[in-house]
């Protein structure tokens, strides 16, 4: 039985996947070292050459590539989701890092915890830019948390650890910015949490969440063009696109 | 003390033990206990007992002055008591109650908390008390933010109510295990502690201030003031760390906990460089760790909103202010007559830029209205529309119908697009304005090009504005069609004015905004000419040239008698005729009523104008810009006063008819705003909102996957604009806090 499926999401990272496959190599062996049975998908969605050519060398002999044709990072982790083995993942993107407990410290948390958890890192150290800096994330047992303020302000990155099920559960949603929608892994945030689900933290985990990614002066834009997450009670109803798993390579 | 100004105070049946004996205990207000009682029973004046802890304290006369209590039951003028506690030994909390002796009774066994020690900190409560999250958390959103100083006071700080979100009063009392029991108030003891610190420092300035904070706690795993102390040496002399914190601190996002990321993780960090040598940029501000939430007090609204009006909205109303306008006016119809063909309660009236209704006979007291600016102090603009958004959004209504307000616009403009797909949007157009160079301005350009295409109608009091809208922006027809006049309505009651009255010692009245767009100057110059005639002029000020002067009484036969909002303020009797000299205009409201009232009339010709004057109804200028014409057509209704009063009969007659209330429901009817469900617009034209869409639409796929990829990091956003102080530079404050 395989514990914890490891998912990293592709694209055109190039020689910057090189890193994070390091990473999710030694959180994989630190959690193996602890006894844990883990498995490793690369998903690889219309890749470049370079990035295909790493990911090819480096995961070959240790876990799974799976070259998709989607163009969407929703699509990509949904079908990575039914390929997972695991009882619990946990997604990571083609240029950021991971601690190295992160796996095993994620794993012992929720064996404390029921079901309907999402797991978060306690940090997420941005770095690559001049405004690096730490993020710390919010437990919803926290007193600090109050779910007022989630419809302002997004509490979680989209880098979690659940149960499997809970991703076949939630799948996730396409940003479909043309009709005001976007964020949606705000969206999905917020989705779970009306449906009983809390997210939590685990305590001395970190993420390295890289800055100055190609796209970000898009992502000015869509900020610009006053793209809103599905939160609120008068959007709750919005028919979400639908996501579409039919185009894999 | 006066109780008769406190909202707590009604008497009710309620209190009633027999009809002979009756009171009630109103409360305790700083440091006195008060209320009412009445005994028929006893012949002299009442005496009654104070219990502290159920032990007989002192006693007081029933003998204080209450009209409230004469007017609301025939009796009880002199029913007042007042209990002074400031003399009476009290340790800790203590339960207070009163008894009539004589009688045995004992105010339905009401009872107050009360320590001496809560009223002489009260600047201090206030400084910490954060009234919208105080109004949402504890569900007192009917509330104002001004009560809530007296209710945390009175009640809240003895149910160990948090009066922040960074006082946890359960949190404080558990790590103060010596301190037992209810007699004891966190609150208290951390402002005494501060208190205490502020004493230190005068008596031992250059002492060790670790010392002296010694005994300051954190008062929550949120504030901790050593540390806030520490890290912000520019607050050694407040007086109130968590005060400072609470209206300031968090908005500067200044440190006030230690958040530190772990050695081990510090370690791990070292060894990646190896494996990234790009995370050597987080290694020098590893220490600026930043967290949610980041909280501004419209951050409450939405919750106070749903508290106060729950899922009951349908129908959201915004306008800017209920001042004196006639748009403010028109809101407060469209709010009369959705809630005679809605649910009452389902109409909410959001007034944006202000925090109180001017003309409050204009709005029925049941009537559901929410004062933006009463609620709390916004940000910035871009907080108060992004709030506003918020609202409507939790309240969930079927439709929006934007007055005026420019927030509403601008929210239009900004979540059009979304907020259609989901419901109705309505807005009224007036008429352009016109800048000091006469181009077109105001919202009608500003917006309408715009947002169109998110609104389902647009409501227009005259059609000559929508003709002057077709000319000059080409719309197709089926767009055009989403533009429907409402002729507005006239009050139900308005008189008639007195025929057969020519006398000539009567005056000429004007009113409007002393307004560039009125052209009061013109006035000023048709005056000098008709030197004979007095012209009275009622208005606010406004930004023409000559508002002062007539303010001023400066003109010789132009009297200015001030501001009206009801016409039965105004003797028609005294003139005989009315003068409108607007440049451009929709159609006036006064101009309306006055045609309604049977006045005669001189005006200009702009606008919707001529839908109410014409020449069978009234005098109509042809050239308003020039004094001249005005002069002499004044001077032609004056020689042929009979034929103006038939005119005016006339006009009275028509306006009536077309103006009146039935035809304003039934136009609003018929235009489809009754509707449950308009037909939305639909989404294809709504998606193009700015050229900067039709950009994204042409994105590669490799563009929009790394949008889906950065949007996921809107943290890095708002941070990139968020920059804490820096303790060490003390002259170096506030730098930008993110608005979301």
């Amino acid at each position: 039985m395989v514990n914890v499926s490891c998912v990293v999401n592709a694209h055109k990272e190039g020689n910057l996947i090189y890193a994070t496959l390091q990473t999710v190599k030694l959180a994989c062996a630190y959690a193996q070292e602890c006894g844990l049975s883990v498995e490793v998908h690369v998903v690889l969605d219309k890749p470049d050459a370079v990035t295909e050519h790493i990911v090819t060398r480096e995961v070959s002999d240790i876990g799974t590539i799976h070259v998709v044709n989607f163009g969407d990072l929703a699509n990509s982790r949904n079908y990575a989701t039914k390929e997972c083995n695991g009882e619990f993942i946990t997604f990571i993107d083609g240029d950021d890092l991971w601690c190295e407990s992160w796996v095993v410290d994620c794993f012992l948390a929720a064996q404390k915890l029921p079901d309907n958890v999402v797991l978060h890192p306690e940090f997420n150290l941005y770095f690559g830019s001049h405004s690096s800096h730490v993020f710390q994330h919010v437990d919803m047992d926290a007193p600090d948390f109050d779910i007022a303020c989630l419809t302002t302000m997004n509490f979680w990155t989209a880098l979690s650890f659940a149960k499997k099920q809970t991703y076949l559960d939630f799948p996730y949603t396409r940003n479909d910015i043309k009709d005001g929608f976007g964020y949606e892994d705000w969206t999905w945030n917020y989705r779970t949490i009306m449906h009983g689900f809390k997210h939590k933290i685990v305590p001395g985990t970190a993420h390295y969440i890289r800055k100055g990614k190609h796209g970000e002066s898009l992502l000015e834009l869509s900020n610009k063009m006053n793209v809103i997450p599905r939160i609120m009670k008068l959007y709750e109803n919005y028919d979400a696109v639908s996501t579409d798993l039919k185009d894999v390579a | 003390m006066n109780s008769t100004n406190n909202h707590l105070l009604v008497p009710t049946a309620a209190n009633e033990v027999s009809s002979n004996i009756i009171g009630n205990i109103d409360g305790v207000f700083g440091a006195s206990l008060a209320g009412w009682f009445y005994c028929e029973a006893d012949s002299d004046e009442s005496t009654l007992t104070l219990f502290v802890d159920g032990v007989e304290s002192n006693t007081v006369k029933v003998n204080e002055s209450r009209p409230d209590v004469s007017e609301n039951l025939g009796f009880g003028g002199n029913s007042g008591f007042t209990f002074d506690l400031s003399s009476i030994e009290i340790d800790g909390v203590v339960e207070l109650s009163v008894k009539h002796r004589k009688s045995g009774y004992d105010f339905f066994s009401q009872s107050f908390n009360y320590s001496s020690d809560v009223h002489p900190l009260k600047m201090q409560i206030a400084e910490i008390l954060f009234p919208q999250y105080y109004r949402a958390k504890y569900g007192l959103a009917s509330l104002n933010n001004e009560d809530v100083l007296h209710h945390y006071m009175s009640e809240g700080i003895y149910s160990d109510f948090n009066p922040n979100p960074w006082f946890d009063v359960k949190y404080y009392r558990k790590n103060h295990p010596s301190k037992k029991g209810r007699k004891w108030l966190p609150v208290i003891d951390y402002l005494q502690r501060e208190a205490s610190r502020m004493e230190l420092q005068k008596v031992e300035p250059e002492g060790d201030e670790h010392s002296e904070i010694n005994e300051l706690m954190a008062t929550s795993e949120l504030f901790d003031p050593q540390h806030y102390l520490a890290m912000h040496q520019d607050l050694k002399s407040m007086t109130n760390l968590l005060g400072h914190y609470v209206q300031f601190g968090h908005y500067e996002g200044r440190s006030c906990v230690e958040r530190r990321v772990p050695d081990h993780i510090r370690n791990e960090l070292e060894v990646y460089q190896d494996i990234e040598p790009a995370l050597l940029s987080i290694s020098n501000s590893i220490d600026w760790v930043v967290r949610y939430p980041i909280i501004k007090e419209s951050t409450y609204l939405p919750e106070i909103s749903e508290l106060l009006f729950k899922d009951q909205i349908e129908v959201v109303i915004c306008v800017p202010f209920i001042t004196v306008g006639g748009a403010d006016l028109l809101a407060t119809y469209l709010a009369r007559a959705y809630e005679q063909q809605f649910d009452p309660d389902s109409v909410l009236i959001i007034v944006t830029n202000s925090d109180e209704i001017e003309v409050q006979n204009w709005v029925d007291s049941s009537t559901n209205v929410l004062l933006l600016e009463k609620e709390c102090n916004f940000a910035d603009k871009e907080d108060k529309i992004s709030t506003l958004h918020r609202i409507v959004s939790t309240l969930a209504p079927q439709k929006i119908i934007n007055v005026n307000s420019n927030e509403c616009w601008e929210m239009f403009r900004n979540f059009g697009a979304q907020l259609s797909s989901v419901l109705n949007l309505y807005a009224y157009a007036f008429c352009f304005d016109y800048d000091i160079k006469g181009r077109r301005a105001g919202y009608i350009p500003e917006y309408i090009p715009d947002v169109l295409r998110s609104l389902t109608k647009v409501f227009c009091d005259n059609s000559s504005i929508i003709q002057e809208i077709r000319e000059i922006y080409g719309f197709s027809d089926d767009v055009m069609q989403k533009f429907h006049t409402l002729y507005s309505p006239l009050p139900s009651d308005l008189p008639l004015r007195a025929t057969g009255n020519t006398e000539r010692n009567k005056k000429i009245l004007w009113a409007g905004r002393l307004a560039h767009q009125k052209r009061p100057d013109l006035l000023v110059k048709i005056a000098s000419a008709l030197a004979n005639e007095t012209f009275v002029v009622f208005g606010p000020a406004g930004n023409s040239k000559v508002s002062d002067d007539i303010i001023a009484g400066r003109y010789k036969n132009i009297e200015y008698q001030g501001v009206f909002s009801d016409i039965s303020e105004i003797d028609l009797d005294e003139y005989f005729l009315y003068l409108n000299t607007s440049q451009w205009d929709g159609i006036p409201t006064m101009l309306l009523l006055m045609c309604a009232v049977g006045m005669p009339i001189v005006t200009s010709d702009v606008g919707g104008i001529g839908e109410v004057v014409d020449d069978s109804t009234g005098w109509v200028v042809k050239n308003a810009a020039e004094a001249q014409d005005y002069i002499t057509t004044l001077r032609m209704a004056i020689v042929n006063f009979y034929e103006t009063e038939q005119r005016a009969l006339h006009g009275a007659a028509r306006t009536r008819k077309i103006h009146s209330w039935d035809n304003y429901i039934q136009d609003l009817m018929l235009s489809g705003a009754f509707s449950e469900r308009e037909e939305l617009p639909k989404n294809l034209e709504a998606a193009v909102i700015h050229n900067d869409i039709s950009t994204a639409q042409n994105c590669t796929n490799d563009e929009i996957y790394e949008v889906d990829r950065a949007s996921e990091s809107i943290e890095e956003t708002f941070y990139d604009s968020l920059k804490v102080v820096d303790a060490e530079q003390q002259g170096d404050q506030v730098k930008n806090v993110a608005s979301q």
